[in-house]
């Protein structure tokens, strides 16, 4: 009820601030998404919805604000259940000028890499973790060097979790070098009592310290940047279906190197990654039920897929700790040569390896693989019309995340294509095949696009297990976009499954049936 | 309500957002604005197909550029720590015709109200968003360079 009576002040605070502001602008979106599931026996049947309006005024001097309004009548399945309803999760107004910013009430914030701390929204994981507080900028010495502080209650749900998060982070650029550093604290004013109960009696922290410092160099094309970040002691619950689960009070820390080279049509980039009990929910007894219930990125190290049949076992990173490399190579061969052919062609390389730490375990010491993969694509165009891309990308996964030895292995084979009947009609396929001795074996799929720019498109696919369970996963799509208005409409099957975006997944059920998603920006 | 429409809807300028160039130096997107000439800014991530899709085809029609004003492309990248190497690895190996800028937490991304990519913009001279436009089919981009033609 406070809640909605903040969001009412803030709301006719931004209405209201239109007339007193001589000029200004006022932008926003608008963003529908639903499903109809009939799929029988499905526990998702019916209408599902999830709905944001989105306001932003920024007046021609120093002043801004917005809201950002969101109703999930019932949220798409996978969601959080916990949204269910109608809010104002995001209201706030700032005062930004040489330099000097200033925000009031919610907002979204990055410290470094993330490791400490990143707040954000993805729409299509329904992970929005904005903190409600103050928060407060400034640069010196020609934006050499640039301050924050923040202090705020992380978003949960509709509604605010209980706990407050402080924090300073800075950024120093000295030419080639760059320095920087955060601190972040967490309290959490109302610990569970059962975190006691699960620790033996140990009572957890109220507060916890993560504090980062980085470093970067930069020269003729080469790039370095190291980051490591320490954690102070807190409550973890390592939950494993095939192990049981296991609960302590422990410190923790990250390391990341990352390196990168580019010259001409080469480039080249090379991460390791260290990660030791880095789990940092704002609430820490809501555990994994929602997404949003975390406070920094620890995104999957690995390649984020986008063909349909190579993205069916994704990799999600195990926070409790891995160790993980990932390496990568570009190389555009230049147009008119032996191998480039008159058009160019682009070559990429990549892989990555990441074992779970086997101290993580009850009972174990060895580190076991989690996940690999090797991928390369090769994308040509052969005339100006047609143009063609190859992809193999092959995997090795652990369905028990590195808590047993064995694992599955899976090669992925894509064929894509486009060609151009005039400069507004064009046709588009992809032939995939997914060989496998393990799970459900062999997969085929295909997808067909017609595209007539600048409006409409018309697309089929369809993902099939001939391997083992003869499932069909189709779907028919058709979207128009006018400017910025989108709208995309879609009949089939969807299959459950990790949806993953920027590296952080969630579960979504099957279902089947219409889904339309509409989308425009004003 | 009446105080909406008193103010410019749609008319949206630049924001003052803070991005990076590839060195990881600090960059005001209002730079962009020359206060002679139009440009394109369009958004991309290495994750993201459709707007390398785009950004190669709009490499493949550059050098046919027909207008009287030099073509300017901002390439704003919101890759986030995880990719945000492999995406400058990318664009220094390509041969885009664009100024490529990195937006790492997505937040000038957030004050256009950008829902997703790949999605560009034109601006005038004086940083006034003329054009808006989400998703790519292939063909989207000579739309692009009509309209950029048409700011001028």
């Amino acid at each position: 009820m406070m809640g909605r009576r903040i969001a009412a002040l803030f709301a006719g605070a931004l209405l209201g601030a239109g007339p007193l502001c001589a000029q200004g602008v006022l932008s926003g979106s608008l963003e529908s998404s639903s499903i109809y599931d009939v799929l029988p026996g499905s526990a998702y049947n019916g209408f599902h919805a999830n709905n944001y309006l989105k306001l932003d005024y920024r007046s021609d001097g120093a002043f801004y604000a917005g809201v950002q309004a969101e109703w999930y009548p019932s949220p798409l399945p996978g969601f959080d259940p916990a949204l269910q309803g109608i809010g104002v999760p995001l209201k706030f107004v700032g005062w930004e000028k040489g330099g000097w910013s200033v925000t009031l009430g919610d907002y979204y914030q990055q410290f470094g890499s993330g490791l400490v701390l990143r707040s954000w929204e993805d729409r299509d994981l329904g992970l929005g973790n904005s903190l409600g507080g103050v928060r407060a900028g400034a640069d010196f010495f020609d934006k050499k060097l640039s301050v924050t502080v923040l202090s705020g209650v992380p978003r949960a749900g509709l509604g605010y979790a209980k706990s407050l998060v402080s924090g300073a982070d800075a950024n120093l650029a000295l030419g080639e070098f760059s320095l920087g550093g955060s601190v972040v604290d967490r309290w959490e004013w109302a610990p569970d009592g059962d975190m006691a109960l699960l620790l033996g009696g140990q009572d957890a922290p109220a507060n916890v310290l993560l504090f980062s410092g980085r470093a970067g160099w930069e020269h003729n094309g080469l790039q370095i940047n190291a980051e490591y970040v320490g954690k102070g002691r807190d409550f973890t619950a390592i939950r494993r279906a095939d192990a049981g689960d296991s609960y302590r009070l422990e410190a923790g820390r990250a390391v990341t190197v990352d390196l990168a080279y580019a010259r001409g049509g080469f480039s080249a980039t090379a991460t390791w990654r260290y990660l030791y009990n880095m789990g940092f929910a704002s609430q820490r007894t809501l555990g994994t039920r929602s997404i949003s219930n975390t406070l920094n990125y620890l995104p999957a190290l690995c390649q984020q897929q986008t063909y349909m049949l190579a993205c069916l076992n994704p990799y999600e990173t195990f926070t409790e700790g891995e160790n993980g490399f990932r390496g990568d190579v570009y190389y555009r061969f230049k147009r008119n040569t032996a191998l480039g052919g008159r058009y160019g062609m682009t070559l990429h390389v990549g892989g990555s390896w990441i074992n779970a730490l086997g101290k993580v375990l009850p009972l174990r010491d060895k580190d076991y693989l989690a996940y690999r993969d090797i991928n390369i694509d090769l994308e040509r165009r052969w005339t100006s019309k047609f143009k063609t891309t190859l992809f193999v990308s092959i995997q090795e996964n652990s369905p028990t995340h590195g808590n047993r030895k064995a694992t599955n292995a899976q090669n992925v084979f894509v064929f894509e294509g486009l060609y151009k009947f005039s400069s507004s009609c064009s046709l588009r396929w992809e032939l995939q095949y997914l060989y496998s001795q393990e799970l459900t074996k062999d997969w085929m799929a295909a997808l067909v696009e017609l595209g007539l720019a600048p409006h409409w498109s018309f697309s089929l696919s369809d993902m099939y297990n001939h391997g083992s369970t003869g499932d069909h996963y189709w779907s028919a799509n058709v979207s128009y976009s006018l400017e910025s208005f989108k709208v995309l409409l879609a009949y089939g099957r969807n299959r459950a499954g990790m949806v993953c975006s920027g590296g952080v997944c969630r579960y979504q059920p099957e279902y089947q049936g219409a889904s339309l998603r509409a989308q425009w920006s004003f | 309500m009446a105080a909406f429409f008193a103010l410019g809807l749609g008319a949206q300028n630049l924001p003052d957002a803070k991005l990076t160039d590839a060195a990881g130096k600090a960059v005001d997107a209002r730079t962009m604005v020359d206060g002679k000439t139009p440009f394109v800014v369009t958004f991309w991530a290495s994750w993201c197909k459709p707007c390398q899709k785009e950004l190669a085809a709009l490499a493949e029609i550059a050098p046919d550029w027909e207008g009287s004003f030099p073509l300017r492309i901002y390439a704003v990248g919101v890759d986030d720590s995880r990719s945000l190497s492999r995406a400058k690895a990318l664009a220094a190996s390509s041969d885009w015709p664009v100024t490529v800028l990195y937006d790492t937490n997505q937040d000038m991304m957030r004050t256009l109200n950008i829902s997703s990519i790949p999605h560009v913009f034109v601006y005038d001279k004086n940083g006034k968003q003329v054009y808006s436009h989400t998703g790519y089919i292939p063909g989207d981009e000579e739309a692009l360079l009509q309209k950029l033609l048409q700011a001028k």
